[in-house]
């Protein structure tokens, strides 16, 4: 198969993912959760809205981090176990596809989902946001940029995660790697120290194999002052880490996928 | 419409209603330590204002994450002086064994290894007072900390915009220790007002001696520094019997006190053509 038709099969299979998703109406608890940031933005006001900005921006981003985070491992890690429960595997695997194109295709959906409903979100926040005065600043461009490559890193874990577990365990596990990396990171670096030499090169290699989320996360510098944005070797370095990242990813979920028998 | 209404006349009710809240949810004294109250919205109000009151660290530094330095930290820092001091919480490339991940999260978040940084203003951290008093009024810790920022300024302007804030504290923590003693200290140093500041310290120590035994570490501190103040206010008044009086019942109760007994000897008055340093704008003087 050339790689246009491969591109088409792709695109079937993440269209399928974003219809299934609309059907589901899992953009309306997007928009549900808009309506609540503009809600609590809007409560902020009342205590004066002077002097509060950098908090606005600090809370507008942890809320949309959150949200987002919680979007796609939701959207992830129900794709393949619903379409083996729901036996509508067998009709998707008797196309001319293999098993590796349906895992890609449903990876594609699953962050073209997320992506949606992150930048559905992050209008609403900036909308938010410029009714509180705050100004534009590029670091912002850069925080949406990169966090869109950490949605699709949590998008990988989710799927992959989903094919060795059940949908919950893979829920479950996929946020305690998304919402705790900054404490298991911290806890690593701190026992690094504390470890005695012979012992060391294990917090390397738990370093190593982890998903690195919070490189993902610029928001604590685009809601603070004058930090400026982010050199563009640390963008550069950001995607080509998701790029390996996700194919080993896809690579161990294909592994097992492959020999499942269904 | 029916169901709006209802709920209308619902929301008209509990709203009308405030006299009962007080008697079905009593305000409760609440630290930040790992004791929570007991209902929920309790534990969700004292979280968020919790989250504020460390968050607002964060905000003073700029966005830098900071932990408290462990005691071998502090002697090779040399700042083993038995105080707390922070330290960014992503450590310098020199102590990072993740090589170009600790790079990245280095570039990535607002961290500078100056620990001397900029830091913002803290009269720009107010509007996160207001808010952590406001989820949790019972945060006492909040409205003296949020009227010493208010204050900061030293002007009559500013120092009415403190009290009033106090006042509110007041108001929501009537038993409290901690307000009584900041509104004492604000009428004796800014407004020079000694009769007033003895009502506020000697309020402060009644209710500090209500319930003695289950003062925190905090309120313990305010009370003991509500004895000082007071000790100073009769010393500077001339209000001999008094000092002995109080110095002596404060040192019941503190007897470690090493600045207590002192407060009794007779203050420095200074000279008619005295000239403070630089930055003292004010000088009690009875």
């Amino acid at each position: 198969m050339n790689s246009f038709l491969k591109f088409n099969v792709y695109r079937a299979i993440a269209r399928g993912v974003l219809l299934e998703s609309l059907r589901r109406k899992d953009l309306w608890v997007v928009a549900i959760l808009g309506f609540l940031i503009l809600m609590g933005s809007s409560a902020l006001g009342f205590f004066g809205v002077q002097g509060l900005q950098v908090f606005v921006k600090d809370l507008g981003v942890t809320v949309l981090g959150g949200f987002s985070t919680i979007v796609a491992v939701i959207t992830s890690t129900r794709l393949i176990p619903e379409e083996i429960k729901q036996r509508t595997l067998y009709p998707l695997l008797s196309r001319p596809i293999s098993r590796l194109d349906l895992l890609l295709g449903k990876l594609l959906g699953a962050v073209l989902v997320t992506w949606l409903a992150f930048l559905i979100l992050a209008a609403l926040t900036g909308a938010a946001l410029y009714g509180f005065g705050v100004t534009f600043e590029w670091v912002m461009f850069q925080y949406v940029i990169v966090k869109m490559l950490g949605l699709a890193l949590v998008c990988a874990l989710g799927l992959t995660l989903s094919v060795y577990m059940t949908p919950a365990a893979a829920s479950t596990t996929t946020f305690i790697f998304a919402f705790g990396s900054s404490i298991i990171v911290r806890g690593l670096t701190s026992g690094y120290a504390q470890a005695d030499p012979g012992s060391q090169f294990l917090f390397k290699l738990i370093n190593g194999i982890l998903p690195q989320f919070t490189l993902f996360d610029l928001g604590g510098r685009a809601a603070n002052v004058g930090w400026g944005p982010v050199p563009l070797w640390v963008i550069g370095f950001l995607i080509g880490y998701l790029i390996l990242y996700n194919s080993g990813l896809m690579a161990i979920a294909w592994t097992r996928f492959n020999r499942k028998a269904l | 419409m029916v169901p709006f209404l209802g709920i209308s006349l619902m929301a008209g009710i509990g709203w009308s209603t405030v006299e009962v809240a007080p008697l079905v949810n009593p305000p409760l004294r609440r630290e930040r330590s790992d004791l929570g109250d007991s209902s929920i919205t309790g534990q969700i109000q004292t979280s968020a204002s919790g989250w504020l009151w460390v968050y607002t660290e964060e905000y003073l530094h700029n966005g830098i994450k900071l932990r408290r330095m462990t005691e071998t930290e502090k002697k090779q820092a040399g700042l083993d002086d038995g105080r707390n001091h922070g330290i960014p919480v992503i450590p310098p490339a020199s102590q990072d064994f993740r090589g170009v991940f600790g790079d990245v999260e280095r570039a990535v978040n607002a961290w500078t290894p100056d620990l001397n940084h900029r830091q913002n203003d803290p009269r720009q951290s107010m509007p996160l007072f207001r808010l952590m008093t406001w989820l949790d009024p019972q945060f006492v810790e909040g409205w003296t900390t949020g009227a010493s920022v208010i204050g900061m300024d030293r002007t009559d302007k500013a120092t009415d915009k403190a009290m009033q804030f106090l006042r509110e504290g007041l108001q929501q923590n009537p038993d409290c220790v901690d307000i009584p003693m900041m509104f004492g200290m604000l009428e004796v140093t800014r407004r020079a007002k000694l009769r007033e500041g003895e009502g506020f310290f000697k309020r402060a120590i009644q209710n500090g001696r209500a319930r003695f035994e289950t003062l925190s570490e905090n309120e313990k501190s305010a009370l003991q520094s509500s004895y000082r103040w007071l000790t100073l206010v009769y010393r500077n008044s001339g209000q001999s019997g008094k000092l002995m009086k109080v110095t002596e019942e404060g040192l019941r109760l503190f007897p470690d006190d090493r600045v207590l007994p002192l407060t009794s000897r007779p203050s420095i008055v200074p000279p008619r053509n005295y000239k403070p340093s630089v930055g003292i704008r004010s000088r009690v003087v009875p």
